[in-house]
């Protein structure tokens, strides 16, 4: 376990709160705006293994992925919301992300690895419901003073996605 | 025992395979799946996946109006010229509840992927080859936009291939996958994926507002008064053509000719016995 100083967890845990806040009142435009230019956005798809086989469980870059976006494509996702044509958003999810276990993994010169997991509530029209569980490994790097996301890897606990689609963020 | 006797499966598929091979055996090396699988379950009857993808172009401009602007946006089109890049199509009711959506290329305007350069390159780098391998009209006439194999495997020609498995009348899962051409170059492969997957898949710019209508669509199919009345399919009902250079029926782009043949199939093996 990495010992880092409490401030800068602190901080760490308050950015990443600001986002999931961010997500929740859909601010998307400020959202995007918390990305590099080289974010690699990242949700790999699972497959169900024996112990022996674990290493093969998640796709890896290159192979099948629930999100494999750069910032173009990210912001593609943001510009389809603002078209009025959206329609599995419109009436919008209504989201609540719990950001939870916060860890600061590394410490490179600007760049900061964090683990965390998530828990991510869905409501939408009138009954539908979805819960979103699993982890995050983020690496933010200090932009000007600020933080950004430079990578994020998502990854479900459910093997087979128990939702319609996954029109939210993560 | 009221049972329909399995026939072979060459048989099974019949005129079907000639856009079989459109899509899937172009080049000597046939294609090849992108490790992963994208696997969702979603509330809705299976049939309206299937009749989506055998023979429903209309509701792409509709449907998916929202990531079409994304799309047009990005390449500086709007109004008309955003449309135009659509290029002329037919539908292809090949028997056997088997149906597709095929780009005409000899039209003037008819272009598989403008808006990807590359990829557009690519395609027409081995014309030569699936020319040798199928003949003239599959390397230079025709493309794979929709089908549906009945009655639930469906693919798209840009990458996406699924299965649609029903869990009971309300409910579906789908496995889908990305394939590629074997013997494409690695970059191509790549853009294929990654596209295929932006597009078409849980999250995919096009992919959620489907997932969305298909529920819908089954949930209001429940009510007392939708259950008293026929699905209106008539879309271009007494339009529908032989061809002489190609197998099966044709139907205008937007028309419900391959739905029909579908839903017909379906009646057939339900009534059968």
């Amino acid at each position: 376990m990495t010992m880092v100083a409490p401030d800068l967890l602190r901080e760490v845990e308050q950015f990443l709160y600001h986002e999931a806040r961010l997500l929740d009142e859909r601010r998307f435009h400020e959202w995007i705006a918390l990305f590099t230019e080289d974010i690699h956005y990242f949700m790999p798809t699972r497959s169900n293994r024996y112990l022996n086989d674990l290493d093969n469980e998640l796709s890896k870059p290159g192979e099948l992925a629930y999100f494999d976006d750069n910032l173009t494509m990210l912001r593609g996702r943001v510009a389809r919301l603002d078209t009025g044509m959206a329609w599995a958003e419109d009436p919008p999810s209504r989201t609540i992300h719990n950001v939870n276990n916060v860890q600061i993994d590394a410490v490179e010169g600007d760049e900061i690895k964090v683990h965390c997991t998530f828990v991510i509530h869905r409501g939408r029209n009138e009954t539908e419901q979805d819960l979103f569980i699993g982890y995050r490994d983020d690496v933010l790097r200090r932009v000007n003073g600020a933080f950004k996301i430079a990578r994020r890897t998502i990854v479900l606990g459910q093997n087979v996605v128990s939702a319609k689609n996954l029109s939210i963020f993560f | 025992m009221g049972c329909v006797e399995a026939v072979p499966l060459a048989e099974y598929i019949g005129d079907f395979a000639y856009y079989l091979d459109l899509c899937f055996n172009r080049r000597p090396g046939g294609v090849e799946f992108v490790p992963g699988t994208h696997k969702w379950q979603m509330p809705c009857n299976w049939k309206f996946a299937a009749d989506n993808f055998v023979g429903d172009m209309y509701h792409a401009p509709f449907s998916h109006g929202s990531a079409l602007k994304v799309r047009a946006d990005a390449e500086g089109l709007s109004g008309p010229a955003a449309r135009l890049t659509q290029p002329p199509m037919m539908q292809v009711s090949a028997g056997g509840g088997h149906g597709m959506g095929v780009t005409l290329l000899d039209d003037p305007d008819g272009r598989q992927f403008p808006q990807r350069p590359a990829l557009q390159e690519y395609l027409d780098s081995i014309r030569p080859e699936v020319e040798a391998h199928l003949d003239h009209e599959r390397a230079y006439k025709l493309s794979t936009v929709h089908a549906t194999l009945f009655p639930n495997f469906s693919f798209l020609g840009s990458g996406t291939v699924r299965v649609w498995q029903p869990k009971g009348p309300e409910r579906m899962e789908i496995w889908a996958w990305v394939y590629v051409d074997r013997d494409a170059p690695e970059n191509i492969k790549q853009t294929i994926r990654r596209q295929s997957a932006y597009n078409f898949n849980p999250s995919g710019m096009f992919e959620q507002d489907d997932g969305e209508n298909w529920n819908q669509c089954t949930a209001s199919s429940r009510g007392y008064i939708a259950r008293q009345y026929p699905f209106n399919y008539q879309m271009g009902l007494g339009h529908e053509q032989a061809m002489e250079e190609y197998p099966g029926r044709r139907g205008a782009n937007f028309a419900e000719i391959n739905q029909r043949g579908f839903y017909q199939r379906w009646r057939e093996l339900m009534t059968a016995g």
